[in-house]
This record gives structure tokens, sequence and C-alpha cells, in this order.
């Protein structure tokens, strides 16, 4: 068999869909009377509440700095971690503005793309979990200054905050590589797709492989 | 406020494109509950499209853009959700009045099991290139160039000749 027969059984076949199929009236009536529900709507609830959420912390955090602008160890720990959250906040708009644009009327890759990118925003958070790792000192130092008023920077030794720093600093080019490399563009390399489908499931790590194989396609490498 | 959408001409396309439908709906699902699911699915996101239809576009393109866009969505979904609405009816009734040869019949069996175990967007280029498109056409209900077009059928025929093979073997 070859394609030309294919053709020509997929023209008989339809002759057999022109001949025998029948539409249910009642059933397509019933259908225009339904209200327009959207299946998207919940999720943008869900990434306004987590915008609002991200938005507040950063404001709480920029407060903190402004309270405690004369000393460094609170500078530095609030403007890490509002970097960390500013991100998260910039993700949440993407992803909103990703859904405010979903048109029906646009072509199957364009959607398919965002739809996509929109089911695996879970893997934006296991991205950010690795920015998230150099800043570590950065929540008890402003967990005990909040909750007691507690400065553990001058309560641990000098040395003790010197290999810290030390280990952050290599830490931070580490940790920028990672957030880079686990994306879909990377999900054909193995490291990366065992960690989204350990951390996220491989329903996530193959919608990724869909969004890497849409561009793949656009640009005509598949 | 949205404007409500005409009613009758909208029935009127669908009657005409009909088989559009039920072809995208015989491709994506193998079980019949989920094709009457999906067939729901489509005509109620192409009801709810209809005011945003462009006439610059033929409706058949619209059309398919929607329909193919819907079935990919639910195919992808591991676990079927069902369709947003649900009735005990079926939307589409197939007779069997018309006169079939058994070797017609295993042709279509056929036909869809090569149409099954390709990709999902591979299995939409291959519908519109079966329903005679233009490179154009499918480019435009696709998202892709013409030229990538050709690139992705003249694929979709290699794989295609090694099953025939592969089943005539």
């Amino acid at each position: 068999m070859e394609l030309r027969e294919l053709k020509s059984i997929w023209q008989a076949y339809d002759t057999k869909l022109e001949k025998s199929l029948k539409l249910n009236l009642h059933c397509l009536e019933m259908i225009q009377s339904q209200k327009a529900k959207s299946k998207l709507k919940p999720l943008l609830w869900l990434r306004i509440a987590e915008v609002i959420l991200h938005s507040m912390v950063v404001i709480f955090l920029a407060d903190f700095l402004v309270n405690n602008i004369s000393m460094i160890q609170y500078v530095l720990s609030a403007v890490a971690l509002i970097m960390f959250f500013a991100i998260a906040f910039a993700n949440g708009i993407k992803q909103i503005i990703l859904l405010k644009e979903i048109d029906n009327n646009e072509d199957i890759l364009t959607i398919q793309k965002k739809l996509t990118l929109l089911q695996s925003h879970i893997a934006d958070y296991i991205r950010l979990t690795f920015l998230c790792i150099p800043t570590y000192l950065a929540y008890p130092i402003i967990v005990f200054k909040v909750l007691g008023n507690f400065d553990i920077v001058s309560n641990l030794s000098h040395n003790w905050w010197i290999a810290q720093l030390a280990f952050t600093t290599i830490l931070i080019p580490v940790c920028i590589w990672f957030y880079n490399q686990v994306t879909y563009r990377n999900i054909h390399k193995k490291w990366v797709r065992y960690i989204i489908e350990k951390s996220a499931g491989t329903r996530i790590s193959k919608a990724m492989e869909f969004v890497k194989d849409i561009d793949d396609m656009k640009k005509g490498n598949i | 406020m949205d404007k409500q959408p005409d009613k009758e001409t909208f029935l009127q396309l669908i009657e005409e494109n009909k088989r559009i439908i039920f072809k995208i709906c015989n491709s994506y699902c193998p079980q019949k509950k989920d094709r009457d699911d999906l067939a729901q699915e489509i005509v109620y996101q192409l009801w709810k499209s209809f005011n945003g239809y462009k006439t610059d576009f033929k409706f058949t393109t619209w059309m398919y853009r929607i329909a193919l866009n819907v079935a990919i969505s639910c195919y992808r979904k591991e676990k079927q959700s069902g369709s947003t609405i649900s009735f005990v009816e079926h939307l589409m009734n197939l007779s069997d009045d018309t006169d079939t040869s058994v070797e017609t019949e295993n042709n279509f069996k056929l036909l869809h099991q090569f149409i099954a175990e390709l990709k999902e967007i591979d299995k939409s280029i291959l519908i519109l290139y079966l329903d005679d498109k233009s490179y154009k056409e499918i480019a435009e209900i696709i998202g892709l160039t013409e030229t990538n077009v050709a690139t992705k059928i003249n694929r979709i025929k290699e794989i295609l000749r090694n099953k025939f093979s592969n089943h005539k073997n």
C-alpha cells in the first residue's frame, strides 16, 4: 500500500460519511444553549492568588529593608530574598499574560505551546528552587530578627560567617547555571529530564518535551 | 457585551462540515465513548468561538484549527476528564445502511491504525493532507511555514512507507 492508496481510502471513507453520518440536531441545540464556561478561569484565579502572595512578601521584605537599611547583614538578606520573590512574581505575571492571550482562533502550534507552558508551570518553581539555594542564610537572619529581634550574625563566630559567605559565593554561579539549564529547551538532556521527572513527574517532562518539539518543528528540525 | 452568534448559520455550517469533526474524533480517540465526548467538546468550543470567526479565513480552515486544537488537548491529557458538557444522546450517529465491502472496512481500520500510531501534530498534518488541503492552508492551520509543512509531510510519508512495508511483511 502506498500513500496514494491511503488517500483514496480516505476519500472512500469521506464518501461513506457523507451518506451515513447523521447529526443529532436536538443535541446540537442543547450545546448551543450551554453557558460559556472557561476551563482556564480557575487557573487564572490561582495565578492571581500566587502573584498577590508574592507581591505581599516583596512588600514585607522591602519594608524590612527600609527599617534596617543601616545594617549590612539585613540589607543583603532582604535584597537576596526580594530578588528571588520578584522572579516568582514575574513568572506569575507571565502566566497571567499567557492565559489572557489564549485565543481559540490562533494556529495549533501557538495554542498548544501556550497551553502546555501553562500546564508545566510547576517547572518554573523547580528552576526557582535552584536560585533559592544560595539565599539559604537570608531566611534565618530575617526570621530571627523579625520574630525575636535576635541578631544571629553577631551571635555566631566571625569565622563561621566567612566560611558560609565563601560557600554561598561559590553556590551563586552554580545555581544560576542550573536555573538556566533546567528548561524545556534542554529536556533532551538526561539529567534535566531526571530532575523534572523526580520532582514533578513524567507528565510534566512529557509536556516540556512537547513544547521543545513545537519549537523544533517551527525551526524545521523535525 | 458579546453579540449573540447566529444559531441557524452555525447549525448549517456544522451540518455541512460534520465529516471533519467525525474524522478528527475518529483519528484521536480509539474509544467510542471518548469520541462522543470529544465531538461534543469540539462543537461546544466551535460555538463558543463562533463570534471570533473572521471571514478572511475559510470556515473550514477556522474549523480545523479549533477542532484539531481541542482534539490534541484532549488527547494529551493522561486522564480523560470528559467533555465540559455531556449528554446521554450521541451528537453524531453513523448509520449502517451503506454498502461497504469487508475489504473497504478493513482498509478503513488499517488507515486509522496508521494514523493512531503517529504523534499528535503529525496526525493533524496527515488528516489535512489526506483531506486535500494545500500546503498553504495546512501551514495556516498548524502554524508552520509552507517549507516546513512540505518537509514534515515528506517525513510522515517516510514513516508511513516503513509502516506499510512492516505491515506487508
